[in-house]
């Protein structure tokens, strides 16, 4: 059986949803009233109201990253909208390491959902200092209270005040020092009015991230746009192309100066699958070979060489790029399961992972689900 | 190096109107019929192990299915104590 039992599985894209407390009790007061707190709204169809957050006089549905564009908060339609009808390991972490223990996950890497899953809803509001405080909270819970609960099997994430880098980069400075292992970054900070990758801007922030060897973890979706083909294409279109938000983060990321100028610095694509990679780097290879030589690209070196030093990319189920896994690059893949989100496989994650590498030799699933992730993480075994 | 503060978009003049993120959570109520339908499915496993263990003769083969039926009642008395401890830590949830 290829997934043994000393292997341990890491997920590295997980997500938990703020419990009510986080900002009230950690926000100054004068800031209380404008940061987030939930407040209750009816709804459409009755029963017990929405719980909801509001953020400088917004409100914001408990997660559908997108939902408050245009709609009333009676009309979110997200469900569940109140915390007694979540599953407790939502929002409670020690709930939530029994969740795991159930799922047979060893340890997880989780996202924000409120804040959006890099922290881009604080770019909202006219208040910066409202934003900056509410960014500190979001990480002094994550790394004081959340993964405090259980340091060997949450990897902390932190978030980013994206609209100054230079409070972005002491944010850093000031999380590593607590503990903090990755950074939660855009896919592309262009549609969301920030300066691409393309421009000396981030430098300072990228600077950092390579030299606390702090992988940026880039969800896809954080650049704020989805693809749609056509406004009236079903759901299902966007769905199925999702994992183009990795495909377009990576290329342009393959493209830009960030990796020449950052020979160490770590990129984690989640929940953007892997069966794609093969063709994207080759396709980006035929580029290279024959159009770098009028372009403002790098001379030296292929889009397929930086992606194998600096870029790891993730999946739950994906038979095309387990097949393909020496293109995608053993070191390169990471396993994750989205615990809370419904579509995860819980409380059979493991089983299912057991029956996803059943054709997998055992060295190679073991870095997939487990030895891959703690080196790009630094996330050692704890012995227990 | 550093271009200063930035003046981000607001997003929703980016967007459509529809949302980009389909994912939704696990309820407990979604989570409660996930549990019991493992909890049902377990003991349907028990119960033909323990047959198949009854009708045993090799004692080589009994040896594996043995351990096979212990697997299998760790794994129900484990469902049984997550829905129990997911109904009580729900009912005492925020409010």
């Amino acid at each position: 059986m290829p997934l043994q039992d000393h292997m341990q599985l890491i997920s590295v894209d997980d997500h938990l949803i703020e419990h009510p407390r986080i900002w009230a009790d950690r926000l100054p007061a004068k800031y209380r009233e404008l940061g987030p707190h939930i407040v209750e709204v009816p709804r459409a169809k009755g029963g017990p109201p929405s719980q909801v957050w509001e953020y400088q006089c917004k409100t914001y549905p408990q997660i559908g990253l997108n939902a408050v564009a245009g709609k009333k908060p009676e009309e979110y339609g997200i469900d569940p909208s109140r915390f007694d009808e979540m599953l407790p390991g939502c929002y409670d972490p020690v709930q939530r390491l029994a969740d795991m223990d159930l799922d047979g996950v060893e340890a997880a890497l989780c996202f924000p959902s409120f804040p959006r899953f890099a922290g881009t809803v604080f770019l909202e509001g006219d208040d910066r200092d409202v934003a900056l405080a509410s960014v500190k909270a979001y990480n002094d819970f994550m790394l004081d209270e959340w993964c405090a609960a259980a340091p060997h099997r949450y990897i902390p994430l932190v978030i980013l005040p994206l609209w100054d880098v230079d409070l972005a980069v002491t944010e850093v400075h000031r999380t590593f020092a607590k503990g903090a292992k990755t950074i939660a970054f855009p896919e592309n900070p262009s549609p969301l009015g920030l300066p691409s990758i393309h421009t000396d801007h981030w430098e300072p922030l990228f600077s950092v991230a390579e030299d606390y060897d702090l992988p940026l973890s880039m969800h896809f979706g954080t650049s704020g746009v989805s693809p749609r083909p056509s406004p009236e294409c079903p759901m299902a279109v966007s769905i199925t192309l999702f994992s183009c938000n990795s495909m377009s983060a990576l290329t342009d990321l393959l493209f830009s100066p960030v990796f020449h100028r950052h020979p160490k610095l770590k990129v984690a694509l989640s929940e953007g699958g892997i069966g794609w990679v093969p063709y994207m780097l080759e396709r980006a290879d035929y580029v290279w070979e024959r159009h770098r030589f009028y372009q403002n690209v790098n001379q030296e070196r292929r889009p397929s060489e930086l992606y194998f030093d600096h870029v790891y990319s993730c999946f739950i189920e994906d038979h095309h790029g387990l097949e393909a896994r020496d293109e995608v690059g053993l070191d390169n893949i990471l396993w994750e399961c989205d615990y809370p989100h419904s579509d995860s496989n819980w409380p059979n994650s493991r089983k299912v992972a057991e029956q996803v590498f059943t054709k997998i030799p055992d060295e190679d699933v073991h870095k997939i689900v487990e030895l891959n992730a703690r080196r790009v993480f630094n996330f050692p075994r704890v012995e227990k | 190096m550093s271009g200063g503060p930035v003046a981000p978009i607001p997003p929703h003049t980016v967007r459509g109107a529809s949302d980009w993120d389909d994912e939704d959570l696990l309820t407990v109520a979604e989570a409660s019929e996930r549990l019991a339908e493992e909890i049902n499915a377990a003991r349907r496993r028990v119960r033909q192990a323990e047959e198949v263990l009854g009708d045993e003769d090799s004692l080589a083969v009994g040896a594996v299915h043995v351990a096979g039926l212990a697997a299998e009642r760790k794994r129900l008395q484990e469902l049984i104590r997550a829905a129990q401890r997911i109904q009580a830590a729900a009912a005492d949830g925020p409010r």
